[in-house]
């Protein structure tokens, strides 16, 4: 919960006071935005344990280079552009490199309960999805980040773009061809007429 | 299975890999984190003065090594020249004290026997005595390397070598040499080869 002291203050008004030595403003910004920044990474790394830490640190690098901060975009494309760049470090690390090829992501946290189904529905979507989540997890990982992150629904296509690193119009086609893939995949394996 | 409901479960699925929350300590770990950088900031230097410390250490020790080890092997050879020598002054610093005994010799304004003009002898003098300064540290211990003054060029005199005399020789005369017999070859002698294969079909 927010405290009252910074409720309603804005991201820049933070940023200001935080720049200032305010501690508990920049703590009010780590709390506005770890969801986006959790799954930012979450979405590059496929692991809670790995997002975590990427978030973490993401904050503090972020506190560190406050005075580079030039408004010029929002402070949270900012925040998830560091949080992305670090996350894209971590996955292409001998270690986590390691890990995947020890235990698939999809088989470890990508697993995810059937809260709010009927049984019967869960026993019918659950090899579908499962089909999809390993089909995922298998795209090329530009096609798999784009399509996480604009599944999300955290951010526009714009603000993903900008932590991309690439114009709209590529993203937009990145998030299209890794779903003519799966379509693809999938019908390989029995689920559509593509 | 339609095409809508396959692009349904796509989203929600891809929508549900990302769909979780940190922990609720992220917080104040990240806070914990800063105040310890700070801390850490403060308490001492910072880790790029770390950096540049063993960067300077390391050029300190790379400059030493290599500013040290012709100065040893200058030592280890003045020390096995002296033990060879076993007390007699080194040769180059013996002709060098010779070449300093004439110039001491030679009265000011006036040339050399070998042609070299006093001003230069004086300069090569003082060269000399810086030398044997530096070898007398050397011995002591410590290397002093005096300032040399500039060196003027050297100027010879014409030189006449001495006209050779030949002393009388004479040469014995070459003695009689004995007759030697040589084997004739076969014709169908294979011993020799001719240079021409052809010659030999």
């Amino acid at each position: 919960m927010e405290p009252v002291s910074t409720r309603g203050v804005s991201d820049p008004e933070l940023v200001e006071r935080a720049r200032r030595g305010d501690d508990a403003a920049f703590g009010t910004l780590v709390d506005r935005h770890r969801s986006a920044v959790f799954r930012a990474a979450l979405a590059a790394l496929g692991t809670r344990e790995d997002a975590e830490e990427v978030a973490q640190e993401a904050f503090v690098a972020a506190f560190r280079h406050l005075q580079d901060f030039r408004e010029d975009a929002s402070f949270k494309t900012w925040l998830l552009s560091i949080a992305w760049r670090k996350a894209l470090t971590r996955r292409r690390s001998v270690k986590t490199l390691l890990r995947r090829f020890v235990q698939p992501p999809e088989d470890a946290e990508w697993q995810v309960p059937d809260a709010g189904r009927t049984q019967e529905q869960a026993v019918l979507d659950r090899e579908l999805r499962g089909h999809i989540r390993r089909e995922i997890s298998r795209l090329a990982p530009k096609l798999r980040d784009a399509l996480l992150l604009a599944s999300a629904g955290e951010q526009s296509y714009n603000d993903i773009a900008g932590v991309l690193g690439i114009p709209v119009g590529t993203l937009k086609w990145r998030v299209n061809e890794a779903r003519r893939r799966l379509k693809a995949r999938l019908a390989e394996v029995g689920y559509g007429n593509v | 299975m339609s095409d809508a409901r396959l692009d349904a479960a796509i989203d929600a699925v891809a929508r549900e890999m990302t769909d979780a929350e940190p922990s609720g300590a992220l917080r104040a770990r990240v806070l914990a984190r800063i105040e310890e950088g700070r801390h850490r900031t403060s308490a001492g230097l910072p880790r790029w003065a770390w950096a540049g410390a063993a960067a300077g250490v390391v050029l300190f020790v790379a400059a030493a090594v290599w500013v040290a080890i012709p100065l040893r092997n200058q030592d280890a050879a003045q020390s096995t020249v002296a033990e060879q020598v076993a007390g007699a002054p080194p040769p180059a610093a013996a002709s060098l004290e010779r070449l300093a005994v004439q110039s001491d010799a030679v009265p000011p304004q006036s040339a050399s026997p070998e042609g070299m003009p006093a001003a230069a002898g004086r300069t090569r003098l003082a060269a000399v005595r810086g030398v044997q300064a530096a070898e007398i540290g050397s011995e002591q211990g410590f290397h002093t390397v005096p300032a040399l003054p500039a060196i003027e060029p050297l100027r010879l005199a014409a030189v006449e070598p001495a006209p050779l005399h030949v002393a009388d020789m004479e040469i014995s005369p070459i003695t009689e040499m004995p007759s030697i017999e040589i084997r004739s070859l076969d014709p169908g002698s294979h011993d020799i080869q001719s240079t021409d294969p052809k010659k030999e079909k």
